[in-house]
């Protein structure tokens, strides 16, 4: 296990690093420049020459992805003169309420879609079945940002029941809560869905296993033999929830804008429109490592849940 | 402070609109969103007759009325997606002087915003007065005395110089590099200034600049010894201005609160604060109007109109000096024939457009609406489909034999809504014979596209260029928009260049009575005009939303909005 653990740790670092050479080459292709932001309209050459001296941008480019590799791994994201903050400072604040809705999106998603999935297969051709995988294929079909904009309007704008855009962290828990709600409900559905339709597909799959025929001919009840089922079907849940989280801790961007919730999505999505480069190199280093950790913390999961795949990772 | 927890405060007076409109609503955001432009959004029925006036809804009947009232703290949503960075100039372009440069800040002088019947005009402000040199190149003002920066400090001459060299002089320990260029515009004439007493500085310009004193309305005038206490990285954490509002609480992404400032010079503020929230979806904004969470939003969604103004919110529309306008690529053929870009003139539909786009914009017929001192009577272009088809032929072209290429953004401020736009045009376009292509652009992207000019050759594949200037604004748009070179030594945008305007242009720039100044600029408008220099569009209507709440508000000509006069009733 504790092998299995090292050498998937380093394997996240060629990963890590081709991410961030990709993306240091996306915004270097890009159209726009970043000393823009810096110049007035009739701004002058010699102006716009000095804020790329300025910004680093007078470098050759391996220069300057050298320095940032450098200074990264001294854990020194660097300093966003966009903002004016350090570029640490910035993926921390962001991190933190994109980390909040995440957690609470991915509770409600995968706790969700694990429970109406198993219900749907154990339902399976019924009516119930028939209503969930309904609202699944809703769930994946419909943008999350129409069900946002829906949610704010039924709730907010004419009920008036819940806020429409902020955090509320700093008004106490329970405004708080009121502000998780719709980003909660409009974050989670995709989770939801797809946990459902995995979940679904796996029990009944299970279900049809050799070793359930043997155990129903032994004479186990329907709940032991749940237990039996769960156990054998988590695993391809597992697999997808991994992927989920870091999907939500990766931040969306729209469900951040339309509540007004700072982000790591809006926080991106700010700093690629501005070419703020240190802001989007960092935020991407820190959304693949969380894909990388959480992938990680799948496997080791599956491996002590399943004595299989430990054998077969050896 | 009333309201100042949202979540508390949802009001229930608003609850009794229908879930059916709000689904109506729904599709017609999403079709927005989605950039189909297909659906045409309700007509509000706000023709062209409510066009010029104030507002016209409920609430602003009582504004003259009740103009004793006092009290409340504004929450603002912005259409920008960050809290503009309260350092001067403000981060977030207009959107960041009109809500953080001029409430905290003040300038030598400030624009006249309290009225909104004409375009408003450069008053005194921390500058008393001002005189002029016989060689017309040396300003000197008589500051105010007895005002002092929210931290306590004195305002002086020493306190403007600083604010000078910080943005003009690279030698100096507090010049901020990353803010001064995008200050450049207002200081490119700047040859020196100098402290001649405690209150009173002079500016020499490098040549007669008659319209300084517009430029330095834009300069707002921060505390000196903040900025020495907490260098110019620091300082916005502790901004400190001698404006109508100070500033109490800022997070960087989230919020900023300011308080009335209870000694400004020009008496206390009605409002005891104001709240500024970052909220770049329309939508979203709609909400937090409808729900009571804000009492002010920019620029909602044109659909969202009818069922704001059934519900009784504060619609504000009116006439200033914005354009939307196309830019004929006249570096290349074919648009260096004149008669090719008059055609296209005529081919455009506006009033077609205005109502797709519920009357939010009227049609423009050349650079700046017609209550601007420099409109030029007598000229302008308008929709004539047979005319244009005729001018076409002149110009040499069969239907199906012109296709052409244009370059926008997606969004923006001040944009108005390019995706329905662009499709209607297209449309236009077709119903003569000629193709268009659309190239759309992030608006970032975009803006670089506007400082380098369609004369790169990045650039120069396409045809035509969108542009969204402030149209006549300030005089010195005439500079920016239309002399044949930049500063930089930069062409025009586009490839316009007709030599009497660069002299009319700079003849007008030295002619020091204001009135004087813009007949000059009359006559370079008309030929502007008669060059159909570009596809004179649109001019965007300023929309804004407020709750039947905020009383004493006027709307003004201008980008930039006065404060002082706003409360909200209890």
């Amino acid at each position: 296990m504790v092998s299995l653990i090292i050498r998937r740790a380093a394997m996240t670092l060629p990963i890590l690093f081709g991410v961030t050479i990709i993306v240091f080459l996306l915004m270097m292709v890009l159209p726009g420049d970043p000393a823009q932001s810096f110049l007035a309209e009739d701004a002058t050459a010699a102006e716009r020459d000095r804020i790329r001296a300025e910004l680093g941008l007078d470098r050759p480019l391996p220069i300057q992805y050298a320095t940032w590799l450098a200074d990264t791994v001294r854990a020194d994201f660097g300093f966003s003169p966009f903002r004016r903050r350090s570029v640490s400072s910035l993926l921390a604040q962001a991190w933190w309420n994109t980390a909040v809705l995440a957690a609470a999106s991915a509770v409600v998603g995968l706790a969700g879609g694990v429970l109406l999935g198993t219900a749907a297969a154990l339902r399976r051709g019924r009516l119930l079945d028939k209503v969930i995988s309904f609202v699944a294929l809703t769930g994946l079909s419909v943008p999350s940002f129409f069900i946002a904009v829906v949610l704010l309007i039924v709730f907010s704008a004419n009920l008036g029941w819940l806020p429409s855009a902020g955090t509320g962290m700093d008004q106490g828990f329970g405004t708080f809560l009121k502000h998780l709600v719709m980003p909660m409900i409009a974050g989670s559905l995709g989770t939801l869905a797809i946990t459902a339709r995995v979940t679904r597909a796996s029990v009944i799959d299970t279900y049809g296993a050799d070793f359930v025929q043997t155990l129903r001919a032994k004479g186990m009840s329907q709940s032991q033999l749940l237990g039996h089922v769960a156990k054998n079907a988590i695993s391809p849940v597992l697999t997808t929830s991994g992927l989920q989280i870091g999907n939500l801790l990766g931040g969306a961007v729209l469900i951040e804008t339309i509540f007004r919730w700072p982000g790591i999505g809006t926080l991106v999505y700010n700093a690629i429109t501005s070419r703020d480069l240190l802001v989007v190199q960092g935020a991407t280093l820190v959304i693949a490592l969380t894909f990388v950790l959480m992938n990680l913390i799948v496997d080791v999961a599956q491996a002590t849940i399943d004595p299989r795949l430990r054998q077969a990772v050896h | 402070m009333r309201r100042d927890t949202p979540s508390d405060v949802i009001d229930a007076k608003r609850r009794r609109r229908t879930l059916s409109a709000a689904l109506a609503l729904t599709l017609a955001l999403l079709a927005a969103a989605c950039g189909t432009g297909g659906g045409s959004p309700t007509d509000v029925g706000s023709g062209a007759d409510d066009v010029g006036t104030t507002s016209e809804t409920a609430g602003s009947e009582d504004a003259d009325a009740a103009a004793e009232g006092s009290g409340g703290v504004l929450r603002i949503a912005m259409s920008a997606a960050n809290v503009p960075r309260p350092t001067t100039p403000p981060t977030e372009g207009g959107e960041g002087l009109r809500f953080v440069g001029m409430t905290i800040y003040d300038g030598l002088t400030r624009f006249e915003v309290e009225q909104g019947e004409e375009l408003p005009r450069p008053v005194p402000a921390l500058a008393e007065s001002w005189e002029v040199s016989e060689d017309e190149l040396t300003w000197t003002f008589t500051l105010r005395q007895g005002v002092t920066y929210h931290d306590g400090s004195p305002f002086n001459a020493e306190s403007v110089a600083f604010q000078f060299d910080r943005m003009k002089d690279p030698e100096f320990e507090f010049y901020d590099e990353f803010d001064a260029p995008r200050h450049g515009e207002q200081y490119r004439t700047f040859a020196s200034w100098e402290v001649i007493d405690e209150y009173t500085i002079s500016i020499t310009t490098v040549e007669p600049n008659a319209w300084l004193d517009w430029s330095l309305a834009q300069i707002m005038l921060p505390s000196p010894a903040m900025i020495i206490e907490h260098g110019n990285e620091n300082y916005a954490a502790y901004a400190s201005g001698t404006g109508p509002f100070r500033m109490t609480r800022y997070v960087d992404g989230e919020i900023m609160e300011l308080e009335a400032n209870e000694n400004y010079w020009r008496g206390r503020p009605k409002l005891d604060g104001l709240i500024l929230y970052p909220q770049s979806e329309a939508s979203s904004r709609t909400a937090s109007l409808q729900s009571g969470e804000v009492d002010w939003a920019e620029v909602p969604a044109p659909d969202a109109l009818a069922s704001l103004e059934a519900d009784g919110f504060q619609i504000f529309m009116t006439e200033y000096p914005h354009a939307i306008m196309l830019g004929f690529n006249q570096f290349r053929e074919p648009f260096t024939d004149i008669t090719l870009r008059q055609a296209l003139n005529y081919a455009a539909d506006r009033e077609g457009l205005a109502s797709i786009l519920s009357d939010t914009g009227v049609p423009a017929g050349q650079y700046v609406p017609p209550f601007h001192p420099a409109h030029a009577p007598d000229v302008g272009f308008f929709y004539d489909p047979e005319l244009a088809a005729e001018l076409l032929a002149e110009a040499g072209y069969q239907p199906g034999e012109l296709s052409l290429t244009l370059a926008y953004p997606l969004s923006g401020s001040g944009n108005m809504y390019p995706n329905p736009m662009v499709e209607k045009l297209q449309q236009d376009f077709a119903a003569i014979g000629v193709t268009l292509e659309l190239s759309p652009y992030e608006w970032g992207a975009f803006s670089d596209i506007g400082l380098a000019g369609l004369e790169d050759p990045l650039y120069g594949e396409y045809d035509l260029l969108w542009r969204s200037p402030g149209a006549g604004m300030l005089p010195n748009y005439y500079g920016r928009d239309w002399i044949c070179e930049r500063a930089g030594g930069k062409a025009q945008q586009f490839g316009y260049c007709n030599t009497t305007v660069d002299e009319l242009y700079y003849e007008a720039a030295a002619t020091f009575d204001i009135d004087e100044s813009f007949e000059i600029l009359q006559q370079a408008e008309a030929l502007i005009t008669e060059d159909a220099a570009a596809l004179f569009w649109m001019h965007d209507l300023n929309l804004r939303v407020m709750s039947p709440d905020v009383r004493g508000y006027v709307h003004p000509k201008s980008w930039y909005v006065d404060f002082m006069s706003v409360w909200i009733e209890e």
